[in-house]
């Protein structure tokens, strides 16, 4: 029977690599009540030497290891990944969302698209054709749409144990921050060059708002300097913004006598104090609002209604009353950056994405989608984006063009 | 056909491991000791970006509590692993262990850089 050697039975190891030299030359087999120890006299040869065979095969063994788990990785690649499957269309891009996912919340500015996929929030490089992961909604859905400037991005992301937290990436830098002051976030955020706004829920009563009403926040994410654009108990998301002009929505509807409803949406210029009101359901009864978009002191918006029929509408906050874009059956998205405004509609068994400069002209289609349903339109200086879902061959993507005109 | 009975010097063969042996242990065990950290590094990384949660549940305890407290424990218990495996290194199955633990960081940690860098 064989016993294990005492502690002290091999004496010292000596240095990591083996016992002290011997100066045998030959293995001698101990008794078996022995084990064989280098660094014992009788031991094995060089039991102090470097022994790079000795390396290589420990090597060999880290390495078989690491063959395993990049193995492991590619596998799991294959079945479940985030990245989306990209194609080139000369100054264009078609992004497919992979195995199945239906892309959804998407955000355009210039050279950045930010969406959600599935548990994914994803931002697309238009100038390199790179995805690059923002986010994985573990714990809290990943409905909330992202934002995107040219300088960063911004998501909402939740935990197991608390609310949703806003995080952010800074392009610049790959930066990826959680925003931890950021408590009881109640809005997807807004981004606005480096300017982050959002709405939560204040704690304490301060400047005649009381605890748990809702404030809306501007910071900006370079300096860090913030400010309370506005609070009270009828604001609401969703908030908008184009720096210095932030827009919230005021929960305060009005039933008129005539059974119309009104829905009021403010928008603040932070610059001059200046804020407007704007009633986005005016001359109408039964309406469902999306869309809303800012850009400079014009605003955007579409309205839904029950028959299907819908209406794209834009208002000039400094004067002018609210005016039409595009009415129709069918429409789909609603985006405005600059004097373009964007949306989708029905043409010919297809889709067109259409396009109307607020400076003058008709409108003209950007592009046309044979199949599938459009479900939404966006625009960010002259790229124009737009969602498919039950595409050709079964695209589920977003598909991009440059306006020429 | 009767089986020859095992030879003294095949038996120690078997239970025992020559300074060869030995020497790979101690590579190994090195090598383990650093991917331990790395893993620990990797997933306090991936963990700050928001992309990953400790899976581990007594890991995901003490992260919970702190980082320093983590780094301790888990840089602590696989050093005792480490020095108790370096004391048994006269023992074929030391080795033996030590393969497959470091296989298994290995891998790991490799999975763990791969996956970050695909972000």
């Amino acid at each position: 029977m064989t016993t294990p050697p005492s502690a002290d039975s091999g004496r010292s190891p000596g240095a990591l690599g083996g016992g002290p030299a011997t100066g045998a030359t030959a293995p001698v087999a101990p008794p078996l009540g022995s084990p064989p120890e280098p660094a014992g006299a009788g031991a094995a040869p060089g039991g102090r030497r470097f022994r790079p065979r000795a390396l290589v095969v420990a090597l060999a063994v880290l390495l078989t290891g690491a063959v395993a788990g990049a193995g492991m990785f590619a596998l799991e690649q294959s079945s479940v990944t985030w990245r989306p499957h990209v194609t080139r269309r000369a100054s264009d891009w078609r992004i497919a969302a992979p195995h199945g996912l239906v892309i959804h919340d998407a955000a355009l500015s210039g050279r950045h698209l930010a969406w959600a996929s599935g548990p994914y929030t994803v931002v697309f490089d238009l100038s390199t054709g790179k995805s690059k992961l923002l986010g994985i909604a573990r714990h809290a859905s990943s409905d909330a749409p992202a934002a995107v400037s040219e300088f960063y991005a911004a998501w909402l992301e939740g935990a197991e144990s608390s609310g949703p937290s806003i995080w952010t990436y800074q392009f610049s830098t790959s930066a990826r921050r959680r925003l931890t002051d950021t408590p009881g976030v109640v809005s997807a955020p807004a981004l606005s060059g480096s300017t982050l706004v959002w709405a939560g829920r204040q704690s304490g009563a301060t400047g005649g708002a009381k605890d748990g009403d809702v404030a809306v926040f501007a910071r900006d994410l370079g300096t860090g300097a913030g400010r309370v654009v506005t609070k009270g108990p009828h604001v609401t998301g969703p908030v908008v913004a184009d720096w210095p002009r932030v827009g919230w929505g005021e929960n305060a509807a009005v039933t008129g006598a005539a059974g119309q409803v009104s829905y009021f949406f403010a928008v603040k210029d932070v610059g001059s104090g200046q804020t407007y009101a704007v009633d986005l359901l005016a001359g109408v009864t039964s309406a469902t609002l999306m869309n809303i978009d800012l850009s400079g002191t014009t605003l955007a918006w579409r309205l839904q209604t029950g028959g299907g029929s819908g209406e794209v509408l834009m208002r000039d906050l400094t004067g002018g009353t609210t005016q039409p874009v595009a009415s129709g059956p069918g429409l789909s998205g609603g985006s405005i950056d600059g004097d373009r405004v964007v949306w989708a509609q029905p043409a010919g068994g297809g889709t067109s994405i259409m396009c109307r400069r607020l400076s003058g002209g008709a409108p003209f289609a950007v592009a046309t989608v044979a199949a599938g349903t459009v479900t939404d339109v966006l625009v960010g200086g002259d790229t124009v984006a737009w969602i498919v879902v039950g595409g050709q061959n079964g695209f589920n993507g977003i598909e991009t063009a440059r306006l020429v005109q | 056909m009767i089986a020859q009975p095992p030879t003294r010097r095949s038996r120690i063969r078997r239970v025992y491991v020559g300074p060869f042996g030995q020497q790979v242990l101690v590579y190994l065990l090195l090598g383990l000791w650093i991917l331990n950290v790395a893993d620990l590094l990797l997933t306090k990384y991936a963990i700050g970006l928001g992309f990953a949660t400790e899976s581990n549940d007594v890991m995901r305890y003490f992260l919970h509590v702190g980082t320093l407290t983590a780094a301790v424990f888990k840089i602590g218990i696989v050093t005792v692993g480490v020095l108790v495996l370096w004391r048994l290194r006269r023992y074929r199955a030391a080795l033996f262990a030590a393969v497959l633990l470091s296989g298994i960081f290995a891998a790991v940690v490799a999975y763990q850089v791969f996956w970050l860098m695909s972000l």
